[in-house]
């Protein structure tokens, strides 16, 4: 489980995304994961390693680095990551409770399931209205808020989102107060403020897309209590569209095979 | 996530690209990408370990490194082929929204054909004529940025076998020795070549692509 699998998870979620949303998740991988896999971890690779204090005393680094470092921004951006992610998974299982609640209509065999076959069901893309509509718009707000949680807390923790080239500590067992070096300052805060400016490109976006949907939503609402006669056979009307569609093109198939036959 | 996936995503903007862009999409794996994975990486892979600074005072290697190297040739690399190959991604995009549009439209009962809709390969023309053209714009851009900035910021494209470091806390003035200088000056060099020719690949492909459209446009006229 790395990487690569979440890439496979929320690759299905795009399907049922707004533009924004698929912007969104296109932004993530390639300017976070990517630049986290192939660039920040070898940058933050040795950094307990070439941290130096200018002490002999043992045990004074340890300490020293754990006191300045609690938990390393690649770890923090790791958690970032995840926990921004997933929110994307409550819409793949809304997705999944319908098309499962389709399935179980067709097989029972149910009038109303306009569905040739278990293949359409599998292939149909759902659009964002009615009950997904409020599960998608609570995943972007809860990304929202996770990415403005760990932004924070970066800055929380590490006095703003500058690496300092020097840490002066004086923690047990280091005797009075003892210089540290930190390894890659320069290039630790070049990426820090990269990884920061591409999280504010995502909270933008998620909030465009959070307006889009909201903005949509009244649009149609004002537009139901204009006209309240056509709104009940709207969804009945799609589905019934989508099976035109599906059957002009299983004609046309016929309509070349015979073609070509005669 | 890593150069495989990015392989992976661009493939498909290939089919939509003219002769000379698959051409530069075959450079940048090959000659750029695969080079930094198979050898750049262990050539720079001990840099900061075998940086060795000629004095006993703790942390100043640790600075002096930091002074001269502020950001890695390496991940400078990474830096810029992410960025160059990015812009194709629009080119991808934008083919994905013009066949939503064609199935909506058949949706909606317009009369499209069906061949066309089925036909994979979609033609340069038109408003994807322009997002192309922007896209390699950008990759041009990119590409002159970042050589711009290695050659600033490390005054030239060549590794000095020694530098001369007085950041605090060296006392006075010290000694420090780069490790594999001169394999780095070579890969350093290799890259940069690499880089111009996918430049004049972009320029040609623009090139390209204006005649095209100026041809047409003279045609049209009479």
């Amino acid at each position: 489980m790395d990487w690569g699998a979440l890439h496979t998870i929320l690759g299905g979620v795009n399907k049922h995304s707004t533009s924004i949303g698929k912007i969104w998740l296109t932004v993530l991988f390639i300017f976070r994961i990517m630049i986290l896999v192939v660039a920040a971890e070898r940058v933050w690779g040795d950094e307990q390693d070439d941290f130096i204090c200018n002490t002999l005393q043992p045990g004074c680094k340890n300490v020293c680095y754990d006191h300045f470092f609690p938990i390393s921004h690649i770890r923090l951006w790791a958690l970032q990551l995840i926990f921004v992610s997933t929110p994307a998974l409550l819409v793949a299982m809304h997705v999944a409770y319908r098309r499962h609640e389709k399935k179980r209509q067709f097989r029972k065999g149910d009038q109303k399931c306009e569905y040739k076959d278990i293949e359409e069901i599998r292939k149909q893309r759902f659009h964002i209205e009615g009950t997904l509509w409020w599960t998608y718009t609570s995943s972007i707000f809860f990304r929202l808020v996770f990415e403005a949680v760990f932004m924070y807390a970066f800055y929380f923790m590490y006095d703003g989102f500058r690496m300092p080239r020097l840490m002066k500590c004086n923690a047990w067992p280091c005797p009075n107060t003892v210089d540290c070096f930190v390894s890659r300052p320069t290039e630790k805060t070049v990426f820090t403020i990269f990884m920061i400016a591409v999280s504010s490109i995502c909270i933008l976006l998620n909030v465009a897309e959070l307006c889009y949907l909201l903005t949509k939503f009244f649009l149609k609402r004002s537009k139901k209590a204009g006209n309240p006669k056509h709104h009940p056979n709207h969804e009945n009307k799609e589905e019934t569209k989508q099976n035109e569609m599906n059957e002009l093109i299983s004609d046309s198939c016929q309509n070349t095979v015979i073609g070509f036959s005669s | 996530m890593d150069w495989g996936s990015l392989q992976a995503v661009l493939g498909g903007v290939n089919k939509h690209s003219t002769s000379i862009g698959k051409i530069w999409l075959t450079v940048l794996f090959i000659f750029r990408i695969m080079i930094l994975v198979v050898a750049a990486e262990r050539v720079w892979g001990d840099e900061q370990q075998d940086f060795v600074c000629n004095t006993l005072q703790p942390g100043c290697r640790n600075v002096c490194y930091d002074h001269f190297f502020p950001i890695s040739h390496i991940r400078l690399w990474a830096l810029q082929l992410i960025f160059v190959s990015t812009p194709a991604l629009l080119v991808a995009m934008h083919v994905a929204y013009t066949r939503h549009e064609k199935k909506r439209r058949f949706r909606n009962g317009d009369k499209i054909d069906i061949e066309e809709l089925k036909n994979e390969k979609v033609h340069i023309r038109g408003p994807l004529w322009w997002t192309y053209t922007s896209s390699i714009f950008f990759r041009i851009v990119f590409e002159a940025v970042f050589m711009y900035v290695f050659y600033y910021m490390y005054d030239g494209y060549q590794m000095p076998r020694l530098v001369k470091c007085d950041a605090w806390p060296c006392p006075n003035t010290v000694d420090c020795f780069v490790s594999r200088p001169t394999e780095k000056t070579t890969f350093t060099i290799f890259m940069l070549a690499v880089s111009g020719i996918c430049m004049m690949l972009n320029l040609a492909e623009l090139c390209y692509l204006v005649i095209k459209i100026c041809m047409k446009e003279s045609r049209k006229t009479t």
